[in-house]
């Protein structure tokens, strides 16, 4: 490739800078190409990022590591790195492990040692940019960051389309000052690199003039260096030889240093001189000698661009430019503070997900619409059946349960029905209907990692814990649960593989040997059997979700819901008086004798 | 967050402590008795030719000089600095002399070696053995005299290990199966000191030779090391008429090479750099400490907030700050004009901003965009000193 990106070069943001991603999609936007931000590695958040492109607000995914990212955006190859100056080397490392082709790292104050083992273990085929610098532009196509500045700035830099001009310098703030001198007084840059103010640039100003040479687009070269280093003998040493061919315009700052009364280092980390040959005379000295235009000065450096620009367009190797239209930005991009992914009451007709709600009455099906509103996704029906035994299954469990009791005692107080529906869902948590969820995690977490139903047994009762799922106060084996026998004989009847619900059953073997009533009682019977019938027809977002989630117990919450209103309605019909615990139920004091 | 050089007493500290495993050098801890070599420890080299080491037969002689050279005043290479460090070692009586060094290329490090020791690399031509080490790779030290050989290996790992960007020892002696260090001197990566906390990071580095630092110096240098961002400020010469807050790394080089090649080096006040979108508050005590040196001489100046065309800083954001440091001192800069030349994110309104303010104290100000060449408003600064341009290109 003869530039550094194209338009349809795709990058991954390490770093949540929500300014500079911006930037690079209004760049996007401007040069009428598609979003060049294909994701951000946040290791603090998954939660996607919002942006613009123009005026449309969309969503780029975040992930928490690069390998993450790379899984799912293979087409992305550059990585802009904004991570700070202590983690950026890290992320360097493994983003050339990972072949990404640009390296562009912003931070500044990298130790110098660090910088020089990336250039070392640097493959072929990938590029760093950086650090301490703002990055790289390709006109037209892709700007790394904030490269280029604000949308004002680079329309009148003219960074929307390609010139004749590469440029390549060392500071970048500078960069931006050149675009602009290059638009003004020639015709615009093809590329431009900022390779940053360090004594050690991942890349170096040659590498990319060499690249400059075989593109056809760019007609001359324009070089700002600083004292410091000595890659500009290389660059004289390629101008004499004729590898870099295209006349060169290049000027090193920096003559200042020798007239200050004391040592002063400048702004940039590399801008210092370790010998005469590094001081800005010498380099301005031997790139003139071997060709370069040098001026006598930056300021004439606009002039020199001029000359060599009009002499190039009068030989008639520079051509008219036709300018493109550019597409106007809008004033101002207003996020949206909330975001709806499953419904919609927004155009003529009301939506579950893109169905019409007119369609689910018409069907006349409660679990669908609870698939689509909790899953977005429609379920296969021995599922949907299942579904709803579950909710049958967990309904009501007669008053003397803690929610129950808990909602009768509200309703028996006088309040309205849906407060006293809340007192009852309020209890729901880990010791009342929220095992379901522990249930599933737990024993789905044991088979996957390969443990034998006799490890698992082992290992909770090391850690102190009993088993989520596995024990009931009455029911034992001799005596089951009749609402687990149900629920477990159509799963066995209608699903060909419950490895996790066999699993389960496994480990009921061993603890009801050890004690009869440690059986797999009705929350874990749900929750294995969820798992292995439910889990499969969900969509891969939700599956990655779906312990973190808790929908196992939200299911026992939408069941329970219907028993808890049945509940305050029978109470309130009978019009309980405010209960009142006896006290002789109560044992008072710290229950020492007296 | 350059590379700095650090004491010759530091330099060996570092070896002293730092020191792994075998072939390690003499050092010398506690008095020195008897005959001994005593030395200037300032940031300067060829302090043998200019009269700065002594031989002399006891420690009381050695004070004796000490108390002789302190607080001198002397000038090296155009720099004015006081003798203020010093250093007293044994006297080792020896005939042989090596020349050893460590450097840093792009991709690797370099092992400088050369049998005639005690003279400077320059002088040596084609005796000096270099010896390319990958940065991956332990260096191949089969060329080095057997007997050398640990100690190398040794002073190079501390090399590697402590974030040196370059390490002498000239000369290094080899005398009775004992090896000694005569002279050492060496640079530190300043970037690497947040992970040399326990070797040299937490150390006072020293300045430059002649280097005094201001109260507001030191101020600015501890606000800059608290903010992400980059606030630079070094006082040349607080009589200086011209002084600056030029914005990047990149445009206060270009900035003050227009200055020097306009005007008298001694007319520039001061170098300074602000980069790296700082927050409000941050410019204002940027802005302020500056101003308070600069409003200590009664003279007519001109004060340059330059920049080029900014990728991310906020111009309207930082030029707050500046405002309202400025309004802190506007009793004392009816003799100061003040010239504006910046451009970036929200330029006009912050440019806008600051020509106000200026009108409203009654300060002279002119500011300007992206319009005009990013230096010319040195020329009309220069031209409002009645300084005669001259070019020294």
């Amino acid at each position: 490739m003869n530039t550094l990106f194209t338009s349809n070069t795709l990058a991954v943001v390490y770093g949540r800078k929500s300014v500079s991603i911006q930037r690079m999609l209004d760049f996007d936007y401007v040069c009428a190409r598609r979003p060049s931000v294909a994701a951000i590695v946040d290791r603090e958040s998954g939660a996607p990022e919002k942006v613009f492109y123009g005026k449309t607000e969309f969503l780029i995914p975040a992930y928490r590591t690069l390998c993450d990212v790379q899984e799912k955006h293979l087409d992305a190859d550059v990585l802009v790195n904004f991570a700070s100056l202590r983690s950026a080397s890290t992320v360097v490392q493994e983003a050339m492990k990972r072949k990404y082709r640009v390296i562009a790292t912003i931070a500044e104050g990298i130790p110098e040692r660090d910088v020089r083992q990336w250039i070392n273990a640097c493959p072929r085929t990938s590029i760093l940019i950086g650090p301490a610098t703002v990055g790289a532009v390709t006109a037209g196509a892709f700007r790394i960051g904030d490269s280029g500045g604000s949308t004002e700035h680079f329309l009148k830099s003219k960074l929307y389309r390609k010139g004749s001009v590469g440029y390549v310098g060392k500071s970048g703030g500078l960069s931006n000052e050149m675009y602009r001198m290059i638009a003004e007084h020639a015709d615009g840059i093809v590329e431009g690199i900022a390779i940053g103010g360090d004594r050690y640039p991942g890349s170096h100003m040659l590498e990319h003039l060499i690249r400059f040479e075989k593109n056809p687009d760019i007609k001359f070269h324009v070089i700002l260096s600083e004292i410091g280093g000595r890659e500009e003998e290389e660059i004289a040493d390629a101008v004499k030889k004729r590898v870099i061919a295209k006349p060169l315009i290049a000027w090193v700052s920096g003559t200042s240093a020798a007239y200050f009364p004391k040592d002063v280092q400048f702004g940039h980390a590399g801008a210092w001189a370790a010998s005469a040959a590094e001081t800005a005379e010498a380099k301005n000295t031997i790139l003139r000698e071997a060709g370069a235009h040098v001026p006598s000065c930056f300021e004439e450096l606009p002039e020199t661009i001029e000359n060599i620009f009009q002499k190039l367009k009068s030989s008639g190797s520079i051509g008219e430019m036709t300018e493109p239209i550019v597409p106007d930005m809008p004033a101002v991009q207003t996020h949206t503070h909330f975001q709806c992914t499953i419904s919609s009451d927004f155009g003529e007709e009301s939506l579950y997900g893109d169905r019409p709600i007119a369609e689910y009455i018409a069907d006349g099906a409660l679990i669908p619409v609870l698939a689509r509103l909790w899953w977005k996704t429609e379920l296969p029906s021995p599922v949907l059946r299942y579904l709803e035994m579950i909710l049958c299954a967990v309904a009501d469990h007669g008053p003397a349960v803690a929610g129950a009791h808990n909602a009768i005692v509200a309703a028996s107080a006088g309040k309205d029905p849906i407060d006293a529906l809340c007192s009852g869902l309020l209890t729901i948590g880990p010791r009342f209907g929220g095992a379901v969820d522990s249930a599933a995690r737990a024993f789905y977490d044991a088979r996957n990692r390969g443990l034998s139903p006799h490890d698992f047994i082992q290992e909770m009762k090391g850690k102190g814990e009993r088993i989520p799922g596995i024990g009931h106060k009455v029911k034992t084996l001799h005596h089951p649960d009749t609402r687990v026998t149900a629920l477990l004989k159509f799963a066995k009847e209608n699903f060909d593989a419950l490895p996790v619900t066999d699993y389960a059953l496994e480990v009921e073997k061993m603890t009801t040997g050890k004690k009869p009533n440690l059986i797999l009682n009705v929350d874990g019977a749900i929750a294995v059997t969820l798992v292995d019938i439910l889990l499969p027809h969900l969509p891969d977002e939700i599956r990655e979700s779906f312990f973190d989630m808790n929908y196992l117990n939200g299911l026992f919450a939408l069941g329970r819901s219907i028993g808890l209103l049945g509940h305050v309605y029978d109470q309130k019909r009978l019009q309980t008086p405010l209960y009142r615990h006896p006290t002789e139920d109560i044992l008072y004091g710290d229950g020492t004798l007296p | 967050m350059a590379q700095k050089p650090i004491r010759e007493a530091q330099a060996k500290r570092l070896i002293h402590e730092q020191w792994r495993g075998v072939g390690k050098p003499e050092f010398f801890e506690g008095d020195v008795l008897g005959k001994c070599v005593v030395k200037v420890d300032e940031l300067f080299g060829k302090r043998g030719k200019l009269g700065f080491v002594s031989v002399v037969e006891s420690r009381e002689k050695a004070k004796n000089q000490i108390e002789e050279w302190r607080g001198r005043e002397v000038e090296i290479h155009g720099k004015k600095g006081k003798l203020n460090h010093f250093l007293i070692e044994p006297f080792i009586a020896h005939e042989k002399e090596y020349y050893l060094a460590f450097t840093c290329e792009r991709t690797c490090d370099v092992v400088l070696f050369s049998a005639k020791g005690g003279m400077e690399i320059e002088e040596q031509g084609e005796s000096v053995l270099q010896i390319a080490v990958s940065l991956d790779k332990e260096p191949d030290l089969a060329s080095i005299p057997k007997e050398l050989r640990d100690t190398v290996r040794g002073l190079f790992t501390i090399f590697r290990t402590c974030d040196l960007g370059y390490l002498e020892i000239n000369p290094l002696v080899y005398e009775q199966g004992k090896i000694y260090l005569l002279d050492a001197v060496c640079r530190v990566d300043m970037a690497a000191a947040f992970r040399q906390k326990n070797t040299w990071g937490a150390w006072d580095i020293p300045e430059g030779f002649g280097t005094e630092i201001s109260v507001q110096e030191k101020v600015i240098r501890e606000l800059d090391a608290r903010t992400g961002s980059s606030l630079k400020f070094v006082l040349l010469n607080p009589r200086g008429r011209i002084w600056t807050m030029v914005a990047g790394g990149g445009a206060s080089i270009i900035y003050a090479d227009a200055i020097m090649n306009s005007a008298p080096a001694e007319e520039l006040a001061n170098y300074g750099e602000w980069s790296g979108n700082p927050s409000t508050d941050e410019m204002e005590e940027y802005t302020k400490n500056i101003l308070e040196v600069m409003t200590q001489s009664d003279s007519a100046k001109v004060l340059i907030i330059g920049g080029g065309i900014a990728n991310f800083t906020d111009i309207k954001k930082t030029f707050t700050g500046v405002i309202r440091a400025l309004e802190n001192y506007q009793e004392k800069l009816k003799d100061t004009k003040i010239y504006v030349r910046r451009a970036g994110p929200n330029d006009r309104e912050g440019l806008k901003l600051l020509q106000e303010a200026c009108d409203r104290m009654g300060i002279v100000c002119e500011t300007h965009g992206a319009e005009v060449g990013m230096t010319e408003v040195m020329g009309k600064a220069v031209k409002e000193l009645g300084i005669q341009i001259m070019h020294i290109v």
